[in-house]
């Protein structure tokens, strides 16, 4: 047990002194392999990274991540922003319903909350603003339809919770698409009642700026085609059990070199933009999953995880108690920690107790992300509103932006529990899946 | 042409350029140089796809392949996002100390378990590498190619990250002496 304090005790004291999270995980990891069990057993550090670097189902992390570097730097997203706007102008909330369907579309291509929000708003913030839409329904918008992100597949994070829980990637994947697209519509649901009945919050656009000839639309919309197919290109294959996903991901990486090809914006300088960015990106998740892969394997070597388990099984406390509590935990934990780091180190111990008391796993991977949602958005450790204050104008606040993404946090508890009380909303999509 | 932002935070800007060699110009090359493999794992796993589906013939190599150079990203990586300093932190308190604050409490803590690790690392990747090398050691997969040029690439990764832990070093060092000068 005091292994077990000691460890997270360090962990946090260390990262809250700012030390990056791979080198802190790491270095508790290793330090604690050395007084318990000498220098011998420092070759596991070694063996948990070749784990790592030998995972067919990682592949797909890097594929991905090369595919959205791809599209949004071949100026293939910008396409995709014009032609929902003109499409959802006419109506009223219109550009709010535009911004959380690009949201969820972009979560399909980009899957990282960062680009997500930071995309969306530096496009959609200044033209819901100029408007006249209301400022804090238009930040909370951006700030909870972005960390859609993780949800709708193919999410990096559900490649990392498939693998270090060793549940099917492409079941957790499909399952995430169930829960995304329920959280989107509650999202859309909200706003288009709360414009109806407070029409200032989501004016129409003017009708002389917001007609746009029905031909031009169709010009808009023959220019999206391309990426909506590459997205069902990729999800289609994984649900048909055509290929595996990180198999997927490789095909849409070269989908949208096509599609950046076809539209002329494949050169050199967008490919190596590409290229380099997505270097960073993997350099990033990846050592935090060597990291956490250390940091794990020696707290399970020590005996705590186990201890862990036995510890809260003894409790005899109601199952749906436990998993509420988890939850809350997994919220604390959100506040404060980079979710990719969130998932290696709390699946493997979380886990094996979800199992033991009877639940599904890959519905709770999914349940699991709706939670990191939460902790996107709330305060004071927001990282979905640190995005978006980056890039929004002077006079929106956090305070601003948290105060709109408050309606959308009590959505997601909505959320959550209808996952609860439902699993079948997540579950139903997985078992038609192809085996 | 793309904003000068854009380009740098890739390394592609001009404010690399401009400075002297440093141990930070090895961490740009090497993210940059295996980055290609980024392009080919895409154009491998579309190939094998293709020859699965079209030609009814899928290859012994190409799930290995792929693995391997995706594989080889991931360390290589390190380095390179050392090289922007944007390795994921909680900053919370980081973000709001002055520059030289945080790299003196960098210098501390930071720097050293970073150090620390990366010696860890080189030491136990290069017995564990060298072993494999002893008895020639392979896959053991259907294609089953040697498996110890793989295991060295940690090695070289491991010591190109200890590079950039020197280099960490130097920047902070650099940091905290000009400001006591500039003070004084």
């Amino acid at each position: 047990m005091s292994t077990m304090v000691l460890m997270f005790l360090f962990f946090f004291l260390l990262l809250m002194a700012g030390v990056p999270m791979a080198w802190t995980t790491s270095a508790i990891g290793i330090i604690f392999a050395l007084i318990l069990w000498g220098p011998d057993s420092l070759n596991l550090i070694v063996l948990r990274i070749w784990d790592v670097m030998g995972s067919f189902s990682l592949i797909g992390i890097p594929l991905f991540v090369f595919m959205g570097n791809v599209l949004a730097h071949s100026g293939t997203t910008d396409k995709l922003l014009k032609a929902i706007y003109v499409w959802m102008g006419p109506i009223r909330g219109g550009l709010a319903v535009a911004t959380v369907i690009m949201c969820m579309i972009l979560a399909a291509i980009l899957g990282t909350v960062g680009a997500d929000v930071t995309i969306t708003g530096i496009v959609a913030l200044p033209f819901m603003l100029k408007y006249k839409y209301d400022k804090h329904l238009a930040l909370g918008t951006i700030a909870a339809g972005g960390a859609l992100g993780v949800l709708i597949p193919p999410s990096i994070l559900f490649i990392i919770y498939g693998v270090t829980v060793g549940e099917s990637i492409g079941a957790l994947f499909i399952g995430g698409m169930g829960a995304g697209i329920v959280l989107g519509g509650l999202y859309l649901a909200y706003i288009l009642v709360r414009c109806y009945l407070q029409p200032e919050l989501g004016p129409l656009v003017p009708k002389e700026e917001g007609k746009v000839p029905i031909s031009q639309k169709l010009i808009l919309l023959t220019g999206i085609l391309p990426s909506m197919f590459l997205i069902l290109a990729v999800l289609g294959s994984i649900f048909f059990g055509l290929a595996t996903p990180g198999e997927a991901d490789g095909l849409g990486a070269a989908g949208a070199l096509v599609c950046a090809a076809v539209s002329r914006r494949l050169n050199w300088e967008t490919l190596k933009l590409s290229l380099f960015g997505t270097m960073k990106t993997v350099g990033m998740i990846m050592w935090v999953v060597f990291g956490a892969m250390v940091f794990i394997a020696t707290f399970n070597l020590s005996g705590s995880a186990s201890l862990l388990t036995n510890f809260v099984l003894s409790l005899e406390l109601n199952r749906w108690v436990i998993l509420i509590f988890i939850q809350f935990i997994l919220l604390c934990l959100g506040m404060v920690l980079d979710v990719a780091g969130i998932i290696v180190l709390c699946a493997p111990i979380f886990v094996p107790i979800i199992k033991s008391l009877g639940f599904d796993p890959i519905w709770f991977g999914v349940l699991f992300n709706v939670n990191l949602q939460l902790a996107y958005l709330s305060p004071p450790f927001g990282y979905s509103a640190f995005y978006l204050k980056a890039v929004a104008p002077k006079d929106c606040t956090l305070a601003d932006i948290y105060r709109g993404s408050f309606p959308f946090m009590v959505l997601q508890i909505v959320a959550i529990a209808l996952f609860m009380l439902f699993p079948d909303i997540i579950l139903i999509l997985p078992r038609l899946m192809a085996k | 042409m793309k904003s000068k932002e854009v380009l740098e935070e890739v390394g592609m800007g001009n404010k690399e350029r401009r400075r002297g060699f440093n141990l930070d110009h090895i961490g740009q090359l090497q993210g940059k140089l295996f980055s290609i493999f980024f392009l080919v794992a895409t154009m491998q796993v579309t190939l094998e796809v293709i020859m699965r589906y079209v030609f009814n013939s899928p290859t012994s190599w190409g799930l290995d392949l792929s693995i391997y150079l995706c594989g080889v990203t991931y360390v290589m990586g390190g380095g390179y996002t050392q090289t922007f300093n944007e390795h994921i932190r909680v900053d919370i308190f980081y973000s709001r100390w002055s520059e030289r604050t945080r790299a003196i409490v960098d210098l501390i803590l930071g720097d050293c378990l970073f150090l620390f690790v990366c010696g860890i690392l080189v030491w136990q990747s290069s017995t564990w590498a060298w072993e494999s090398f002893l008895i020639k050691e392979t896959a053991g997969t259907v294609w089953d190619p040697p498996i110890y040029p793989f295991k060295s690439i940690l090695v070289l990764g491991s010591v190109l990250l200890l590079v950039q832990a020197f280099s960490k070093i130097v920047k902070d060092f650099k940091v905290v002496t000009n400001r006591t000068r500039g003070n004084s």
